[in-house]
């Protein structure tokens, strides 16, 4: 075992920070739980790296260079390009990664996830992920950051990897309520994209009067609030905990990882389903996640 | 009193609408005994309940939630005693505009706003931002409700900055983007998160702000 600190150094970075699976149980302080903006991504590496709740850097945009003085364990799920001193890996996997190497990772559609086992991570109230509305956990990843990692353990690699299909993202189903002002089969476009909120402008503007007198109620990632008869917010990680605005609804469950993986000036649409529709997505997700993982080691 | 209304917010929460800022937090008594495995929590005069994935019969689950709240009753007997004094520096940059809306001099203004007891009715939008509503009967009170919020927020109002609309009191905990009329500022910090709980004030508690 090479002597020495054990850390990675970034060399190179886009929009970068660190996540986990949120900070739970401090809503009633008013902090939002945030954690990695698309859920079913993040699951996936903590399966491809058998951790659970493992802190990983959620990459958003920009090319993500990093060189690390030790062995490491190295896992990465999303659509992305990797490539680990000039040569190229497939994503969605976990790699063995030598010292002093450099690793270059880049999104190539929505975010990607790049966990290494034994990471440490400064951790506050609980948990490892950056809310960068409220200011809470880590900043942004710069230039020039370093992290530290624990003692490599062989026994922890295991050649994981996953099948992770693309998904669509033109059409995001959402549970009407409580205050319900959009059409059926409604189209927007995106005009913001932010871990706070994404921003929808309506094709047609809606035809609506938009109450400015709410008393705030407590809101979730995917609430959809009404802002103007020209402007939609769907809620992300790090939005605040209440909210004023009304509520035409919220995307179910099973297309709340679409919102992370929306492009600028994309056309959705936003469609009404049924309880029983969002449960049987539901199902269809968890199926599809729970056998998109191969454990090679496990196979002999 | 008008009772409770119930709907969706996605496939896995229940929003519960309650009547008064009282109902509310019988119901949400009642609510996190009844389901302590559930995520409860509180809007200004509403309840979430929160489960880890999509409800199977939600229709069945709204009744069943109805069916066990208790019968709300209203009490105009209670008294209230401050629990926590915040000091105030009345010299914020909307105090003039609002006084002279309303119709009051600032001297005035001030004098009502450290007379009356507020409570603290909500924590939410930010992490540790305290709602505030007057507790203290008053006939000066409903010129605070006259005040609506400004037609478009500030970019970023300064941490500790005491804000009013509505009839309701707010401290921005933080440095962000805000809407209300800011009639003052405090030195007192509303969130540590190094502290086990790290909102200096709690639902319930309440406050008798005082001029420095």
């Amino acid at each position: 075992m090479k002597s020495g600190l054990a850390k990675i150094t970034i060399n190179k970075c886009g929009f970068a920070s660190v996540q986990d699976r949120g900070r739970m149980g401090f809503q009633h302080y008013g902090v939002p739980t945030s954690g990695a903006w698309d859920s079913e991504l993040y699951e996936s590496l903590e399966l491809i790296l058998d951790l659970p709740n493992c802190p990983a850097f959620e990459i958003l945009s920009g090319e993500f260079v990093f060189h690390t003085s030790h062995q490491i364990i190295l896992g990465v799920s999303g659509n992305c390009k990797i490539a680990v001193s000039g040569e190229q890996f497939a994503s969605n996997s976990q790699l063995l990664i030598d010292a002093e190497t450099l690793v270059s990772i880049t999104p190539i559609s929505g975010p990607c996830y790049v966990g290494i086992v034994d990471l440490k991570v400064f951790k506050e109230l609980g948990s490892a992920c950056s809310d960068l509305t409220s200011q809470l956990g880590l900043p942004l990843v710069r230039q020039g950051d370093s992290f530290e990692f624990g003692e490599l353990d062989i026994d922890k690699f295991h050649g994981n990897f996953a099948k992770n299909p693309p998904l669509s993202t033109n059409t995001l189903r959402y549970i009407p309520g409580p205050h319900h002002s959009i059409p059926d089969s409604f189209v927007a476009s995106v005009a913001l994209q932010s871990r706070t909120g994404t921003r929808l402008t309506p094709v047609n503007s809606l035809n609506v009067i938009i109450r400015r007198d709410l008393k705030s109620v407590p809101v979730t990632m995917g609430t959809i609030q009404l802002v103007s008869p020209d402007e939609l917010i769907v809620l992300g990680p790090d939005a605040g905990v209440t909210g004023g605005y009304e509520i035409a609804g919220a995307i179910i469950s099973a297309d709340i990882c679409k919102i992370s993986r929306l492009k600028q000036s994309q056309r959705i649409t936003l469609t009404p389903v049924s309880h029983e529709d969002a449960t049987k997505a539901w199902s269809e997700s968890r199926r599809r996640l729970d056998t998109s993982i191969i454990r090679p080691r496990h196979l002999s | 009193m008008k009772k409770a209304a119930i709907t969706y917010l996605g496939d896995s929460n229940l929003l519960l609408e309650c009547p008064s800022v009282e109902v509310r937090d019988q119901y949400f008594l009642e609510l996190t005994s009844t389901y302590p495995q559930l995520k409860i929590r509180r809007g200004m005069e509403s309840i979430l309940l929160c489960w880890p994935r999509p409800l199977d019969n939600p229709e069945a689950m709204c009744a069943e939630i109805l069916n066990s709240l208790p019968e709300s009753t209203h009490s105009d007997t209670t008294i209230f005693e401050p629990t926590i004094e915040i000091p105030v520096v009345y010299d914020g940059m909307d105090l003039t505009e609002v006084t002279t809306r309303i119709d009051l001099s600032i001297e005035s203004f001030v004098t009502l706003h450290t007379r009356i007891l507020w409570r603290v009715d909500l924590i939410g939008f930010s992490p540790g931002l305290p709602y505030l509503s007057p507790v203290t009967a008053n006939p000066d009170l409903q010129r605070f409700e006259t005040i609506a919020r400004r037609d478009s927020p500030r970019t970023k109002v300064p941490a500790g900055s005491i804000g009013i609309a509505g009839g309701l009191t707010i401290i921005y905990p933080t440095p962000m983007p805000g809407g209300w009329h800011i009639i003052g500022s405090t030195k007192t910090r509303m969130f540590n998160s190094s502290k086990t709980s790290p909102a200096t004030l709690s639902i319930g508690d309440i406050v008798k702000f005082t001029a420095l």
